[in-house]
């Protein structure tokens, strides 16, 4: 463990930066510009990071509450998600430079603000995946939770208002959790240094404690992760925000909400010796964790396939995407000493739905920028109009459906890989459930994002859209940023296993010599030996394996998406009672404004 | 370590003799308010010079008139009694400016005695906070509530009056009915009322009859506004505001949590309150019980209360009880959570009084549904009500979160797992009754206001009603409030209490260092 300062300056120069912004309030090019740098710079510095991470870590520790340790701690698990976060940013602030131009963005003062209170909350994101202590942690995760309030609210009509509330008070609410959940395990163990509270865990006796803490910690996490039931904020808050906001929001902070939901389920539980009754509460928490994960990845796929928004539409697969993630999680957790498949895949996968869902999003945005609608079936043939356009929202979806080439089925095939693994360790029959759900909603995801595609980009151009203009360069290139990185993870799918995923591994506790961890990577010659794509010294089988199931899904959503726009199946209302944000809207409206019933009731 | 000195004695007595330097200089506006300000930084100047003896784990002593020997009227300064008076004194001196930009903006009558009555009562506080025994304490306790009453009934109206007369009711009745005998019995058993660290109460005395005069403790210090007790906080609203902000939400409600953590700590004892039964539970309990009751009905108030500064009331009622119940979980962490709070509460507190009183001077508004778009118009004022309001709910880096963490932590040391629940219950509601006027005062748009709705009990309407929803952007700039932030007297305090308690949050070994001493 290396001590150095560098971590620190991660989270302070976007702050720095921000109070920069206010020198020039209203030059717009100095502004785009310090953005730039100071979403540059940390990525950079966390570049730099990279190898004392894999090598045991880097650590800046201070001191805040007398007696408690604090410090930054980078990790290879916490270090490539923090990497995709500050890529996010600076494809971001790119796209914004055109974007937020937008009549109803740029008023006074409202670009300044967003520019402001977005790189304030880069800092808090970053801090979130470099905390040493779920005290840190808790002070940034925090300031996740206030500081994006004026990127939802900013267009300030009542939906945005409506949803920032929203998803404010479910914040509060889950952050308090969570908050419970920290002070019980502090009070339990002593320590809240992520590193060494596992050990004291280990060391408590009977699982009811655990399971309250771990109840409390993962509704806190996962009020930001979008879990079912505290999911429906996502589709009320992203899709009010401008487009990149709502990227940075979709694409980075939720996974804030995961990697805190990692560190609990695979960190904090990890028991240290061989003791079966401690390997079993793990398990225990993993097989509800996997069951978190289904229901919510196939209710929100379903309520994304019906959606027509196609801001909404995204944000519902940000939830269903969560839930593989989750599932991943559940899958390492069930297999105790044998799940690096699961953390791995789990990992991959957020990184991975952080590229394709912001390239999906901006390509959206680009659209939107043109022809400001946001009813996907009043788009059509906008190819002609935005070739270049048509081709990376083509590998966002390609992507995030998990097609060989593209990065989603590198992720997709290992989760896969992960949930038969579990089936197979009990062949309990909801398993194999588990798994067929994978399946279909890995469909849902294709039908319903290709049914984007098609009808955005392809099919007949409605007259009034020939002289729309192409995209402007700065969208192109953060598109273009986002689609290089989707294209080259897919075709060198161990890179990131190799560099960064495989050292994470090191520290969640697996069996260096279970089956699963020799496959992602080999400790001694620091190379994966998965055949994901290309097969590796006679497993030629194993990738065959891997495209059947990918196979399985497109052509089950193939049949979705066309049976569902000849028949009219994606226009389905569900009705407004049966859905989770009409009662949270309803019981919020009292709470916070009980005296003015009429006028509440008229706007919302 | 117990040390003679005069310090004490002459920090208090600062305020008294420029209560009568007020009075002469009454003619002269300037001149009073200037003797104002000189007399509560001296009074600032000399609460400081005894923070290093008492860091270094002193306790200061002094004693004023010994006619009665076992009951003398005398100074004991201890971490406890430094904290609060230290917190009154920074706050006195912000609050003079803010009393000056707010009183002379708004032309308010009687300010001679408005001052006289205010430097007093800062005499009473810092007497109360000083205090080495319960008879000095109770009389302080009783000079507070007797110079406040005018402070309260300033406006001279018809509702001053009443609800004046209230707030004197409430506070002298239960003092009067139960804190006397409380107090006696306490001499009866101890053969002294003095302030002593592990408290004078002998652990053999009759157990019944202490769990009755420690009943009548809680009942009797009616300051501390424990429901049904509390109606008189509400009611004080009625006075200007800088009363409101440095009194009710300061020096008058600390003394009451103060009496009750000495009740806890110097009287009884720790170890006695833990042993006391009343049924199945302890006296520690009962007062958690009694304590978390408070703290979560008066935040269901809070979010019925339309009128800001009757909300602000209310949370004070319900955070006073946070102070008591970290008292009452008898832990280390607890007591330390309960007493950092009163500094943490009071800067926050103090910052949303100075708010509501500044939106009150520039806009003459009063209500919290009339104040969509507010920034826009007073961005620092409603800069420093958000900070107030991420320390009221307790959220990193402001203060609020640091005495709340320690709460917390002590209430898992007690066992109490429901006071934790309790504990992050209240946070949400406070976040359900201040959030939403930050967020529609820099979020929404005046015209989302409905005509109908929450109209003002005083003050002219300065708002052509009814604006369309869709003229409402370029009618918003030119035709509603024709306002600016209020004068830089009322401004400047409240952003500084802002960022005092963003500081305390940021560096809270500072106040743990007073606490620590106490428990050395």
């Amino acid at each position: 463990m290396e001590t150095s300062i560098v971590p620190l300056l991660v989270v302070l120069i976007p702050v720095l930066a921000a109070f920069t912004l206010l020198i020039r309030p209203k030059d717009d090019n100095y502004r785009n510009w310090v953005c730039l740098a100071a979403t540059i710079v940390p990525f950079v510095l966390l570049l730099s990071l990279h190898k004392g991470a894999v090598s045991g870590g880097v650590e800046f520790p201070f001191t805040w509450i007398p007696g408690m340790d604090m410090s930054f701690r980078v990790l290879p698990a916490g270090l490539i998600i923090a990497l995709v976060t500050s890529f996010l940013w600076i494809v971001a602030h790119i796209f914004a430079i055109s974007d937020m131009t937008q009549a109803q963005d740029s008023k006074p003062g409202r670009r300044l603000r967003f520019d402001f209170f977005s790189l304030l909350t880069l800092t808090a994101n970053l801090g979130v995946l470099i905390a040493g202590d779920f005290i840190t942690l808790f002070i940034f995760f925090e300031g996740l939770l206030i500081l994006p309030y004026p990127l939802i609210a900013h267009r300030e009509d009542v939906p945005a208002i409506r949803g920032a509330n929203l998803y404010f008070y479910v914040g509060v609410a889950t952050s308090l959790a969570l908050l419970s959940g920290l002070v019980l395990l502090n009070s339990y163990t002593g320590t809240l240094v992520i590193q060494s509270v596992s050990a004291e865990v280990s060391q408590l006796m009977g699982s009811g404690v655990k399971f309250q803490i771990a109840a409390l910690m993962v509704v806190g996490f996962g009020g930001k992760a979008g879990l079912f039931i505290e999911h429906f904020w996502l589709a009320e808050a992203h899709p009010v925000a401008p487009s990149p906001g709502h990227a940075l929001l979709s694409g980075a902070m939720i996974k804030a909400g995961a990697y805190g939901i990692f560190l609990t389920v695979n960190l904090l539980f990890l028991p240290q010796g061989d003791l079966v009754s401690e390997w079993l509460t793990l398990s225990n928490i993993g097989y509800v964790m996997i069951f978190v994960g289904v229901v919510t990845m196939f209710t929100a796929v379903i309520s994304a396939l019906i959606t027509a928004d196609y801001k909404r539409m995204l944000a519902l697969h940000s939830v269903s995407q969560m839930g593989y993630i989750m599932m991943g999680i559940g899958c390492a957790a069930y297999l105790g000493k044998d799940g690096a498949m699961g953390v791995a895949g789990a990992l991959y996968h957020i990184v991975n739905h952080a590229l394709f869902k912001v390239a999906l999003l901006l390509g959206g945005g680009a659209v939107y920028f043109r022809l400001h609608k946001q009813d996907m079936y009043k788009y059509g043939g906008l190819w002609r109009n935005m070739p270049l356009g048509a081709v990376f929202l083509f590998i966002g979806a390609c992507g995030i459906s998990g097609i060989p080439f593209f990065n989603g089925f590198a992720s997709k095939t290992i989760i896969h890989h992960a949930i038969l693994e579990a089936y197979e360790h009990s062949h309990d029959p909801y398993l194999r459930f588990a798994e067929v759900m994978f399946i279909v909603t890995a469909a849902g995801t294709f039908a319903s994002n290709m049914k984007f595609f098609k009808l955005t980009m392809l099919g007949k151009r409605p007259k009034e859209y020939e002289n729309v203009e192409s995209e402007p360069m700065s969208m192109k290139i953060s598109l273009g940023l986002l689609a290089a990185a989707i294209v080259l993870i897919g075709l060198f799918p161990n890179f990131l296993l190799e560099s960064t995923i495989g050292p994470a591994l090191a520290s969640f506790g697996f069996d260096p010599n279970s089956h699963a961890y020799q496959l992602l990577y080999d400790v001694k010659t620091q190379t994966s030996g998965l055949a994901i794509l290309y097969p590796r010294a006679g497993t030629f089988s194993d990738v065959l394996h891997n495209l059947v199931g990918t196979t399985q899904a497109v052509v089950l959503g193939c049949i979705v998406m066309f049976c569902g726009l000849k028949y009219g199946w994606f226009h389905l209302k569900i009705p407004r009672r049966l859905t989770f944000e009409y009662y949270a809207t309803k019981s919020l409206k009292w709470l916070t404004n009980p005296w003015s019933t009429p006028i509440e009731d008229k706007e919302f | 370590m117990e040390v003679d000195s005069i310090k004490p004695f002459i920090a208090v007595m600062i305020p008294l003799i420029g209560s009568v330097f007020i009075i002469l200089a009454r003619k002269k506006q300037d001149l009073r308010d200037a003797v104002t300000l000189i007399t509560s930084s001296l009074m600032l100047f000399s609460v400081l010079t005894m923070i290093s003896p008492v860091l270094e784990g002193k306790t200061l002593h002094y004693i004023v008139w010994g006619f009665w020997p076992s009951v003398p009227i005398g100074f004991r300064v201890d971490g406890l009694g430094l904290i609060f008076g230290l917190v009154a004194s920074v706050t006195w001196v912000l609050t003079s400016f803010y009393s000056i930009g707010y009183m002379r903006s708004l032309n308010e009558k009687s300010q001679t005695r408005f001052y006289y009555c205010f430097a007093v009562t800062l005499f009473a506080t810092l007497g109360a906070a000083f205090s080495n025994n319960w008879f000095t304490l109770f009389l302080f306790y009783e000079l507070i509530t007797f110079f406040t009453y005018p402070l309260v009934a300033h406006h001279e109206t018809e509702e001053a009056w009443e609800k004046g007369n209230k707030y004197l009711a409430y506070l002298l009745g239960t003092s009067k009915v139960f804190l006397i005998p409380a107090i006696l019995g306490t001499y009866y058993f101890a053969g002294s009322i003095d302030f002593v660290a592990g408290g004078i109460i002998p652990p053999d005395a009759d157990k019944t009859l202490l769990v009755g005069i420690y009943i009548c403790y809680l009942a009797g210090i009616g300051k501390v506004a424990f429901m049904p007790l509390h109606s008189w906080l509400p009611a004080s609203m009625v006075a200007p505001t800088p009363v409101s902000a440095l009194l009710h939400a300061v020096a008058v409600v600390n003394t009451g949590a103060f009496c009750v953590l000495r009740v806890i700590i110097n009287i009884f004892g720790l170890d006695l309150v833990q042993v006391l039964h009343l049924g199945g539970l302890t006296m520690g309990e009962v007062t958690a019980v009694i304590a978390s009751f408070t703290i979560i009905v008066a935040s269901i108030y809070c979010m019925r209360a339309d009128n800001l500064k009757e909300r602000i009331a209310y949370s004070t009622v319900s955070q006073l009880s946070y102070m008591v119940l970290g008292g009452a979980l008898l832990t280390p962490s607890g007591l330390q959570g309960g007493i950092m709070h009163i500094a943490m509460h009071a800067f926050a507190k103090i910052t949303l009084f100075f708010c509501a009183g500044s939106i009150y001077v520039a806009t003459k508004k009063t209500h919290v549904s009339q104040l969509h778009g507010i920034a826009r118009k007073m961005p620092w004022t409603m800069a420093a009500f958000a900070i107030a309001t991420l320390s009221m709910v307790g959220i990193p880096p402001a203060g609020g979160f640091v005495s709340k963490w320690y709460l917390m932590v002590g209430a898992t040391q007690a066992k109490e797992f429901w006071a934790l629940m309790v504990l992050a219950t209240s946070a949400l509601l406070n976040a359900f009754y201040f959030v939403p006027i930050v967020m529609n005062g820099f979020f929404r748009h005046q015209s989302d206001e409905d005509a109908g709705v929450g109209a003002p009990s005083s003050g002219p309407v300065l708002i052509p009603q009814s604006v369309g929803a869709a003229a409402a952007s370029t009618t918003e700039e030119t035709a509603l409030f024709d306002v600016q932030e209020a004068p830089l007297f009322v401004v400047v305090p409240l952003c500084i209490t802002a960022v005092v308690s963003l500081v305390l949050g940021m560096f809270p070994d500072v106040l743990l260092s007073f606490v620590a001493v106490m428990f050395q």
